[in-house]
């Protein structure tokens, strides 16, 4: 269990905070989404709780322990970072077996963890090249590989799967549902929706330091979402707002657009509105929300004719 | 225990392959010095050389050709290299071809110079006449001149006394005849060579240039994300900042070897001479080396802490350590420094570090007598690596 209680955190020299009163928990053996724009305090938040940085208020558990002063956690727990956090003039196995030694691995379980992680991470066929050689995918594999080396039972992940290839995902997605299926306690940050909607069990969303909403992901989209018709629409995008603005609609990415409050009887309408503002449907899907809606009308992200903001107090405390 | 011991091996295992793999900090560290150790002892051979036949080389045109003047040219030729020409070459292509890089001087005995000298009238200007180079420098005129009075004494004694053989023949003694002369230098014997005031120099200047790699190092780990990882590992700040000064610190010792060996074997290879380890007590160089290295990876840490790129490390670090040069005598000794700049010399590390080598290598001084200069070193640095540290603790994830 991860419990966090009233933290708040500034930097130095900033003059907002980075966290502001953050309370939540996460719960044992769960993949927890972490959600939130750029800037939202989600890497501040890892570091608290990987131990890299002391919170100035409220307190922090981790199994039971304070990151900040349990070395032991940082045995049992790892953090693989945004960055590429390895040398990119050694190769996977000189990078790997440096960790090796911050975690005092013996030589037997060393070659045991070597065997595995390069397995789980795909890396065997390039395992004595130079990291900087590597492709990004690759890049991403190793960083995780050094994430997994001492057999965590925590795993704070940060965008583990940003800016790679269709393979190198599904490999560390693959590795990451193994996880899961272990049971470690997982800890996912990615700005990919359908990712944190097919793995996590939690999800987490942070805006401006403070949390919007905390819970599991059924619980959340069914408090957060509604049932509505989901359209993709190709054409000019004020003409079409306009057209469509005697609906409640919420404005998604690449031009969608949802409709709330609607059965399907409204399609020729909105049919004829939409060829009338010079566009036209390329697709379209009637159900519950997506995360990506949810998580975007938490950040007030939509357009002119957004419903005002839910109280999210119930969900917080839903765990 | 042996977490700890093995997270030290790691760390200096990974160090020492990212220095193998870096060619530029190696040529920084190894190639660069000895190019200076050898382009430098070169250079100053004659500097520091003895007897130097080069160092005052100059032109005479005898137009008075008797024995007087014959005499002055073969006296001053014993101390000069003085080429001897005769009275017909033009005066004015001759003084266009003096500069400091080859004859300084053009010396003009006149029709007359002979009869003048035995009748004690000499006219400057009519017998005898001098011309330097612009650009010749005030030591070398300092010696022309002392020669020249010398030799002239000599002639004009010689003349005055012809007629009294008895007193002639005492001016035949040789001045320095019962003079001892004795380098106070570890091997008393010899003179001190050009290598041996540039190695120590140079080898300073090297085991500071540690500092530029070090801090591009530690500045590169944090711009990759290795110092937010470590931070969430059980590796401990202390462990992670000694496996990352131990291997430098070999380096620094492997840099001064190398640099000794560069003056015993490569510069001899090149015409130069060798640099003399012969009664240079060993405790004395490895107290100077360990205390070198401790000052330079001290100021190495200082520079990462405060830097926030690898540009300003190489600048800060390369433009620091050429100042500290210039200004600890590294470059210029610090004997023709006015003495503003010779008291500003004594704030720099590198003058603590050259002045106690040149106690090993030239006065064959031990462990005791490079005490001083060692304990300075070790104190800059110890008080370097606890601010680094410090202000290191303060800075934000």
């Amino acid at each position: 269990m991860i419990q966090v209680e009233h933290v708040t955190h500034r930097y130095p020299g900033s003059a907002t905070d980075a966290l502001r009163d953050v309370s939540l928990r996460l719960p044992e053996g769960a993949v927890s989404g972490l959600l939130g724009p750029n800037g939202a305090g989600k890497s501040t938040l890892l570091a608290i709780l990987t131990g890299a940085l002391r919170h100035q208020s409220g307190s922090v558990r981790v199994a039971g322990l304070d990151p900040e002063r349990a070395g032991a956690l940082k045995t049992i727990s790892a953090l693989v970072p945004q960055d590429y956090a390895f040398y990119p003039t050694l190769s996977a196995r000189e990078n790997l077996h440096f960790f090796a030694g911050v975690y005092g691995m013996a030589a037997g379980r060393w070659r045991e963890r070597l065997d595995f992680v390069t397995e789980v991470c795909g890396l065997s066929a390039v395992l004595d090249r130079r990291a900087e050689t590597y492709s990004g995918g690759l890049k991403r594999r190793l960083n995780l590989a050094v994430g997994l080396l001492n057999e965590p039972r925590i795993l704070y992940l940060d965008e583990p799967t940003v800016g790679i290839d269709a393979e190198s995902r599904q490999v560390i997605l693959n590795a990451i549902n193994g996880l899961r299926r272990d049971g470690i306690t997982l800890v996912y940050t990615s700005h990919y929706m359908e990712e944190v909607e097919a793995i996590c069990d939690n999800v987490t969303v942070i805006d401006a330091g403070r949390v919007l909403a905390s819970g599991p992901l059924a619980d959340f989209l069914a408090d957060f979402g509604e049932t509505g018709l989901r359209l993709e629409l190709k054409g000019p995008l004020k003409a079409l707002e306009r057209a469509l603005s005697s609906w409640q609609v919420d404005w998604l990415s690449d031009g969608a657009v949802r409709l709330y409050n609607v059965d399907l009887t409204v399609l020729p309408a909105v049919q004829q509105a939409v060829a009338e503002a010079g566009g036209s449907i390329l697709a379209m899907r009637f159900g519950p929300s997506r995360l990506e809606e949810v998580y975007l009308r938490l950040l007030h992200r939509r357009g002119p004719n957004a419903r005002p903001e839910r109280d999210t107090s119930a969900l917080q405390t839903r765990n | 225990m042996r977490d700890w011991l093995m997270q030290l091996r790691s760390a200096v295992y990974k160090e020492r392959l990212l220095l193998q793999r870096d060619p530029h900090a190696l040529m920084l560290l190894f190639a660069m010095p000895a190019a200076f150790i050898l382009i430098m002892s070169l250079a100053l051979q004659n500097q520091f050389g003895a007897a130097s036949s080069s160092l005052l080389q100059g032109v005479a045109v005898d137009a008075d050709q008797t024995d007087t003047s014959g005499h002055l040219i073969d006296r001053l030729g014993q101390q000069l290299d003085l080429q001897v020409l005769t009275a017909d070459m033009d005066p004015g292509q001759l003084e266009a071809g003096l500069s400091r890089d080859g004859p300084v001087f053009l010396l003009r005995l006149g029709d007359g110079f002979g009869d003048a000298v035995e009748a004690g009238e000499l006219a400057p200007a009519t017998h005898l006449q001098l011309t330097l180079a612009p650009d010749i420098d005030a030591i070398r005129e300092r010696l022309l001149m002392g020669a020249l009075r010398e030799s002239l004494a000599r002639i004009q004694l010689e003349a005055l006394f012809a007629d009294r053989p008895a007193i002639r023949a005492e001016l035949d003694i040789e001045p320095d005849a019962g003079l001892q002369v004795q380098y106070l230098h570890a091997n008393s014997s010899r003179r001190p060579s050009a290598v041996q005031q540039s190695v120590p120099a140079w080898l300073v200047f090297a085991v500071f240039f540690i500092v530029i790699p070090l801090s591009n190092t530690m500045i590169r780990e944090r711009e990759l994300g290795m110092e937010k990882r470590l931070r969430t590992t059980p590796q401990g700040a202390g462990v992670a900042l000694l496996g990352k000064l131990l291997p430098y610190f070999v380096v620094n010792q492997v840099q001064v070897v190398t640099m000794l060996l560069i003056g015993i074997y490569l510069v001899p290879a090149f015409g130069g001479e060798a640099l003399s380890l012969a009664g240079v007590p060993t405790g004395g160089l490895v107290l100077m080396a360990l205390s070198l290295s401790l000052a330079a990876l001290g100021y190495g840490l200082l520079i990462a802490v405060f830097c926030r790129t690898t540009e300003q490390t190489t600048m800060l670090g390369g433009a620091g350590n050429i100042i500290l040069a210039a200004i600890g005598g590294i470059m210029v000794p610090k004997f023709v420094m006015p003495d503003g700049l010779q008291t500003l010399s004594l704030v720099s590390p590198m003058s603590w570090g050259l002045d106690g080598l040149l106690v090993a290598l030239l006065h064959g001084g031990g462990a005791l007598a490079v005490l001083p200069y060692s304990a300075a070193l070790a104190g800059f640095g110890i008080m370097a690596l606890l601010l680094a540290r410090t202000l290191q603790r303060r800075r934000s994830y």
